[in-house]
């Protein structure tokens, strides 16, 4: 599957076109957001098998994007703790690009 | 209030040379453009930690996290409960240099605990930041803190409380603080409210202005603070006013921060009583991940009608924080002051190692 905009289910493609643009604008080493986004690597330490600060659970469970916290984040479900992201008044992710990332996570979360 | 305590109602001067050193870090609050209250569940900074501050500085702050296979990844136990602990201990190699002599010293200059029990989560919690170290053991602040978080995140303290003026910064013998009285030794006991409208961080405290023992007068001290965060920076003003025996002191402050890419800058200027000044600028650069870059001038006038009795403090150091919960601080210090003045003047190198969480 392939991401609109150009934006592949790979950890290259969705830092380049989607994390680093629209996240780590915040999440930056000491920026106001926490754990870091601004990097592959800092992103996959960050994220992928990693428990949620809030609520239970990962925020990326590899095979299962249903179960990760980012995705209930970008998608604004109910029952996230705080903010949908990226935080109003930024416009949310296309569905493009949520795609792309429930793929990638569908896909194991590869490094 | 007994005139046996009326110097430290006065001025704290005595309480802030005990030198205490609990720590809050406003340049944080300037990098991010962050409420005090985001970080800290104190809401006007220092003490312990909020979920998103233990949270941030665990992840956002270190050189590199621990990864689970190493034991890493703690995070607030809080997250989801209602009883919160959290801790800061400091301990330092000191090395001083005077004319006369040279002394040093390996010292344990801060061993606080935190506790904190939401009794009704958003609305009514207990606090207490214990001191245990060094000396005696004894508590900071103490006090129940009612919350209305939906209305501007309103706020009424209760008990013992550390009263707002100026920026709390993470070095009590910073003259600001020293000089003024409001450092993190001179907690006292009285009433404090306070709302976040909007942009806008304000607090008004009223206590004993005993410094904490009990009052046995009817005249109280009055401390307030006003910060409006703006996109780059924020500014603030601050007063305080203390009657004591029909001394009055009155004390005005002006504060502010900005940030120039990983360059965050602070500054403050303080009035007391139409005699002293004092005035802090600080240069606070993000030189790597985990690594900070501080260089510092503060500067006092104890008598502007006297020329000669001003004193300054040069302040140059490297904070890293290698890995979560863990930071060392190397600083160089250098004071200059009028020679007949104790203390006034000497050069100090500290190593300085922080564990918290």
């Amino acid at each position: 599957m392939t991401g609109g905009g150009g934006v592949q289910p790979t950890l290259a493609s969705i830092q380049a076109n989607i994390f680093t643009p629209a996240c780590a604008t915040c999440h930056f080493p000491a920026g106001p957001g926490p754990m870091p986004l601004d990097t592959e690597d800092a992103s996959y330490a960050n994220l992928v098998g990693i428990d949620s600060f809030c609520p239970p659970g990962m925020r990326v469970a590899p095979g299962d994007p249903d179960a990760s916290h980012l995705v209930e984040k970008i998608e604004g479900q109910a029952g996230i703790c705080g903010d949908r992201m990226p935080p109003p008044p930024a416009s949310m992710l296309t569905t493009e690009q949520v795609d792309a990332i429930r793929q990638w996570i569908a896909d194991g979360a590869p490094r | 209030m007994s005139g046996g305590s009326r110097i430290l109602g006065l001025t704290g001067i005595a309480v802030a040379l005990a030198c205490g050193t609990a720590r809050a870090e406003p340049s944080f609050a300037v990098r991010t453009g962050e409420a005090c209250s985001k970080c800290h569940s104190g809401i006007t900074g220092g003490g312990m930690r909020s979920g998103h501050g233990s949270f941030w500085a665990q992840t956002s702050l270190p050189h590199r996290q621990w990864t689970k296979e190493e034991g890493g990844i703690l995070y607030p136990s809080f997250a989801e409960g209602r009883l919160s602990v959290g801790a800061d201990v400091r301990g330092q190699y000191l090395y001083v240099h005077t004319d006369g002599d040279d002394t040093s010293s390996f010292e344990v200059t801060e061993a606080n605990v935190y506790g904190n029990v939401e009794l009704a989560t958003d609305r009514l919690s207990l606090y207490l930041d214990e001191t245990v170290g060094p000396g005696g053991a004894s508590a900071r602040e103490l006090y129940a803190l009612f919350k209305c978080a939906k209305d501007w995140n309103a706020y009424a303290k209760a008990g013992r409380i550390l009263p707002p003026f100026g920026w709390r910064l993470p070095d009590d013998d910073a003259f600001i603080r020293q000089y003024t009285g409001y450092t993190f030794s001179a907690a006292d006991t009285g009433i404090e409210i306070g709302a976040e409208p909007g942009d806008w961080s304000l607090a008004l405290a009223a206590t004993n202005g005993s410094s904490g023992t009990s009052d046995d007068d009817r005249s109280k001290r009055f401390s307030l603070s006003a910060f409006w965060r703006l996109p780059k920076g924020r500014v603030g003003v601050s007063g305080a006013n203390n009657t004591v025996d029909g001394v009055t002191t009155t004390a005005v402050g002006l504060s502010g921060g900005w940030k120039i890419g990983k360059l965050a800058l602070l500054g403050e200027v303080d009035g007391v009583s139409d005699e002293r000044l004092v005035a802090l600028a600080e240069g606070n650069l993000l030189v790597a991940r985990g690594v900070l870059l501080k260089l510092s001038r503060d500067w006092l006038d104890p008598d502007r009608n006297v020329d000669t009795d001003e004193r300054v403090r040069d302040s140059l150091g490297i904070e890293y924080i290698p890995v979560p919960f863990v930071q060392l601080r190397l600083f160089a210090r250098r004071r200059d002051g009028p020679p007949q003045v104790a203390g006034a003047r000497d050069e100090q190198v500290d190593l300085e190692l922080h564990v918290f969480f």
